[in-house]
């Protein structure tokens, strides 16, 4: 590869550790895989860093151990060699590098050499052009002339050699040859041994990184945990870290602050509890105030209408009594003059033609006729005057703020009666039919002029509701499901207390599921906007049960009417009674 | 094999090579002169003899002279079991090699009848014969060679050109009991009129007329010797010169070559009865008729053959005792 090519290839390895560096960034992973990931590295290279330091310093200490095994075998080759040499025996030399000859695995070469540098025997004892040579061997020379011991690393194999001299004077020199196939063996068996345990070092390193990660990140995945559920809200938790050391101390602190969260937090709801509940007496008087005010209205509006009402009913009361209780008169003296007519025409047959003549000018006989169905057609219309004043008389009892012994059929025909131009037929729909179903009640203590509002708004609502379910229907439907609203009345002594039921009952188009919830709540109304103030049912459940701790309720489903159920304690009427 | 190993071998031979090298140096120092005497020869006997005692009726006991027992051992047994094998019908059911030290005590072995066959040079052969009443029966083509001489030489460059040229100087001699190495070496210089003197070293001081010799006690020292420029020249037998590199040993002087004498000679005990002498005779004499035979015969120490002995043995013996006194006066 050129230098060129090199140098791309290392500026794309370095592109590429780049480009590695920043998706490490971009991506998030986990403490604990960061952590295992380390770990693992830093054990792999400890472990390569260790088995090559191993391998050095094996190869150091076998190498020291080899080039000590040459000098004591040096040693004993000198002390066993050196008289021999001296003699020059080379028969004794010979037979005994032969005889080493044997463990060439170990010893791989042996030379002796004389004084001059000759080869004198060796390993092999080779003859030929070696042995019984004239002249020296250069090596042989090295050693015969060298004063200290030679060492040398050649292939497989160091040589090892050194002069045999005694006082100075050389005898000879050895060098002998030490394999070192079995130091390179050792070295292999180390480094594959090396290879080994750092391929292995993973299967190990990465359990062992993934427990110390663990263990270093499970009081921060704890801690984190618990600022999770501090965030969601959580403060009942606490963070457990046994660690005792800087995270214990975070993990601590962060429980502190938990607490301290956790107080400050039960603290701010009981003010606010105390805060809505402020608000909600605040808005409960609010509402009251505003419903006090509007039954004060009403009640003004109610007792001006009906002083008003008692007034006009007091003042037509007078006159039409002054009618009705002259009628009689009027009658009798019509029958007096019709008396007196009839005695002229019994005496005077002939009348005189202007008299006769105006008779029939007038049409007497029809006068007659007719003025009798006059006078009684204005006794019944003063009579009627009167019950309508009698009835706005009762009506007008609104403003009554004590308690009376009152017929509650009373308070019910009186507003039936103001009602009852509302039953009548219109150009919508036809007349709608009431049914009374009166039981027979008791008096009852109450106050009148409140009742009668209830009925009339009860009343009211139930002529609005069959007016509006009108709208939609058919002719025949009408005549075939006529409009219906029915009284019932009833006493129940036996109840708890003792009360009088009365239900009045719609066959409308009924509540609508859901508006039933908020039926009694003041300004509800399901009444087009403009034609109900959303008071009269509110006001109405405040009378019956605040003013006489009677019950109010419905009961209704869709397309099958309502019916509206009022429940009045019956209280002593004695005091009444007298 | 490691280092430890390696060490307690190289221990062990070392104590083995240093045994047998002062087992030589006992030799030396014991046999300054051949004098035999059988008492003497059979004191010496037991100590260096084989360690179980074997049956010598049945057994045929093959012995050497050597320092070195267990190479010659090792190279003989072979050879005696083959005999044994093949001498079932004489009686012989087992074989055994035994060592002597010396020519003493080999003679003392034969005489008693300890070792039945004898391998040597004519000069040692004749001692112990003379000493234990053994008689040759055959010739030994020992390294391939019947006969040989004694070759006298020094190294080309050296300043000695001829034999005259020795005195003032050292002569490397193999040992005192050797053929080629001593007895043929000396008697020739002695015959042609040298004075010799036995030198204590090689750096001895040597009178101008006289030539000094030292013993190298082996013939590859007396090579070595004469390569280092330690002696003048060394006298060794011709087929160990021929073992000398072609190229070293151009680079030699012959100065002096010698009478030939046979390689060596098979010397029977008196003890060994006629029948077993003569079936071993015709035993040696076809081994070399068959290859399983000649590998034997080469694992003998490169013996070629045995035959018999040569028709003028009988005046080859006597020119050996003849050099034998040149060599006792010495």
């Amino acid at each position: 590869m050129s230098g060129e090519h090199k140098l791309l290839r290392q500026i794309s390895d370095i592109s590429w550790i780049k480009r590695l560096g920043k998706r490490w960034d971009r991506e998030r992973r986990s403490l604990s895989f960061k952590l295992t990931l380390i770990i693992t590295g830093i054990i792999a290279t400890s472990v390569g860093t260790t088995t090559l330091f191993y391998i050095d310093r094996e190869q150091k200490a076998a190498r020291l151990e080899l080039k000590e095994e040459a000098y004591l075998l040096l040693d004993t080759l000198q002390i066993s060699l050196q008289d021999p040499l001296y003699r020059l025996d080379s028969d004794f030399l010979r037979d005994f590098m032969g005889a080493l000859k044997d463990n060439q695995s170990f010893l791989t070469s042996g030379s002796v050499y004389d004084a001059q540098g000759r080869l004198v025997a060796n390993l092999e004892n080779d003859y030929d052009d070696v042995i019984f040579s004239v002249n020296a061997d250069p090596v042989g020379q090295k050693l015969a002339q060298t004063s200290s011991t030679i060492l040398e690393w050649r292939g497989n194999q160091m040589l090892a050699g050194r002069s045999i001299s005694v006082g100075g004077q050389s005898f000879g020199a050895i060098q002998i040859g030490l394999s070192t196939r079995a130091l390179s063996q050792k070295l292999t068996d180390v480094r594959n041994r090396g290879l080994g345990i750092i391929a292995l070092s993973p299967l190990i390193g990465i359990p062992l990184a993934q427990w110390l990660s663990l263990f270093i990140t499970k009081p921060i995945q704890n801690l984190v945990k618990g600022t999770r559920r501090l965030a969601k809200g959580n403060f009942d938790e606490l963070v457990a870290i046994e660690t005792k050391d800087e995270l214990s101390v975070l993990a601590q602190s962060f429980n502190q602050m938990v607490i301290r969260l956790r107080e400050n937090l039960t603290l701010l709801e009981t003010n606010n509890q105390d805060l809505e509940k402020q608000t909600q007496t605040l808005t409960r008087t609010l509402m009251e105030l505003r419903e006090t005010q509007e039954q004060l209205i009403q009640s003004e509006k109610m007792s001006s209408l009906g002083q008003l009402v008692a007034g006009i009913a007091h003042e037509v009361n007078n006159p039409v009594n002054f009618v009705h209780g002259n009628l009689q008169y009027l009658h009798d003296y019509w029958g007096s003059a019709l008396e007196l007519i009839s005695l002229y025409e019994d005496n005077f047959t002939e009348l005189p033609p202007e008299l006769q003549q105006e008779i029939e000018d007038i049409d007497l006989p029809f006068i007659q006729e007719d003025m009798e169905k006059i006078l009684n057609s204005m006794d019944l219309g003063t009579l009627r005057i009167r019950d309508i004043v009698l009835s706005l008389r009762n009506f007008s009892r609104l403003d009554e703020a004590i308690q009376k012994c009152v017929d509650i059929h009373d308070g019910i025909d009186s507003t039936l009666m103001i009602l009852h131009h509302r039953l009548k037929a219109s150009s919508d729909r036809p007349e709608i039919q009431l049914q009374k179903n009166y039981g027979d009640l008791p008096l009852v203590v109450c106050h009148p002029g409140p009742l009668n509002q209830v009925f009339m708004n009860l009343l009211s609502n139930a002529i609005d509701a069959l007016e509006e379910f009108s709208r939609g229907r058919s002719p025949q439907d009408l005549k075939r499901h006529p409009n219906t609203i029915e009284i019932s009345t009833k006493h129940c002594p036996d109840a708890t207390p003792p009360s009088v039921v009365i239900e009045i009952q719609d066959n409308g188009p009924g509540i609508k599921d859901g508006a039933g919830l908020k039926l009694f709540d003041p300004f509800f109304t399901t009444k087009p906007v403009g034609k109900g103030t959303g008071l009269g049912l509110s006001i109405s459940y405040r009378i019956i049960t605040d003013q006489h701790q009677g019950k109010l309720d419905y009961r209704s489903a869709p397309g099958e009417g309502t019916t509206f159920v009022v429940e009045i304690p019956v209280m002593g009427t004695e005091e009444f009674d007298a | 094999m490691n280092f430890k190993t390696f060490m307690f071998a190289l221990t062990a031979g070392l104590a083995s090579i240093t045994v047998a090298a002062c087992s030589t140096s006992e030799q030396g120092a014991s046999s300054p002169v051949v004098d035999p005497s059988p008492a003497v020869a059979a004191e010496k006997s037991s100590p260096v003899a084989a360690a179980v005692a074997k049956d010598p009726e049945t057994t045929i006991t093959l012995g050497d002279i050597t320092n070195n027992p267990v190479k010659k051992i090792r190279r003989y047994k072979p050879f005696a079991d083959h005999l044994a094998s093949q001498l079932k019908a004489t009686g012989i059911t087992d074989s055994e090699v035994k060592v002597a030290p010396d020519l003493e005590t080999m003679a003392s072995m034969i005489a008693s009848g300890e070792i039945d066959l004898y391998f040597d040079s004519p000069f040692p052969a004749m001692v112990v014969s003379d000493l234990s009443g053994a008689k040759p029966i055959l010739r030994r083509w020992k390294k391939g060679v019947g006969s040989y001489h004694t070759i006298i030489f020094t190294r080309a460059d050296s300043d000695v050109k001829t034999l005259e040229d020795l005195k003032g100087k050292v002569v490397a001699f193999d040992d005192r009991v050797s053929t080629s190495g001593y007895m043929l070496p000396l008697a020739h210089l002695k015959e042609k009129g040298f004075s010799l003197s036995e030198k204590a070293s090689a750096q001895s001081s040597v009178e101008d007329e006289t030539v000094g010799y030292v013993f190298s006690k082996d013939d590859d020292s007396s090579i070595e010797w004469v390569l280092n420029k330690r002696v003048g020249a060394a006298a060794i037998g011709s087929s160990d010169f021929l073992d000398i590199p072609p190229k070293t040993r151009d680079q030699l002087r012959i100065l002096a070559k010698t009478e030939s004498v046979p390689r060596q000679l098979v010397m029977v005990s008196p003890a060994v009865p006629p029948e077993q002498i003569e079936a071993i005779r015709k035993l040696l004499l076809t081994l070399d008729k068959s290859e399983k035979g000649k590998q034997l015969l080469q694992g003998f120490e490169k013996t070629a053959k045995f035959d018999a002995l040569p028709k003028a043995s009988d005046q080859s013996f006597a020119r050996m005792r003849e050099l034998y006194e040149l060599v006792k006066e010495q």
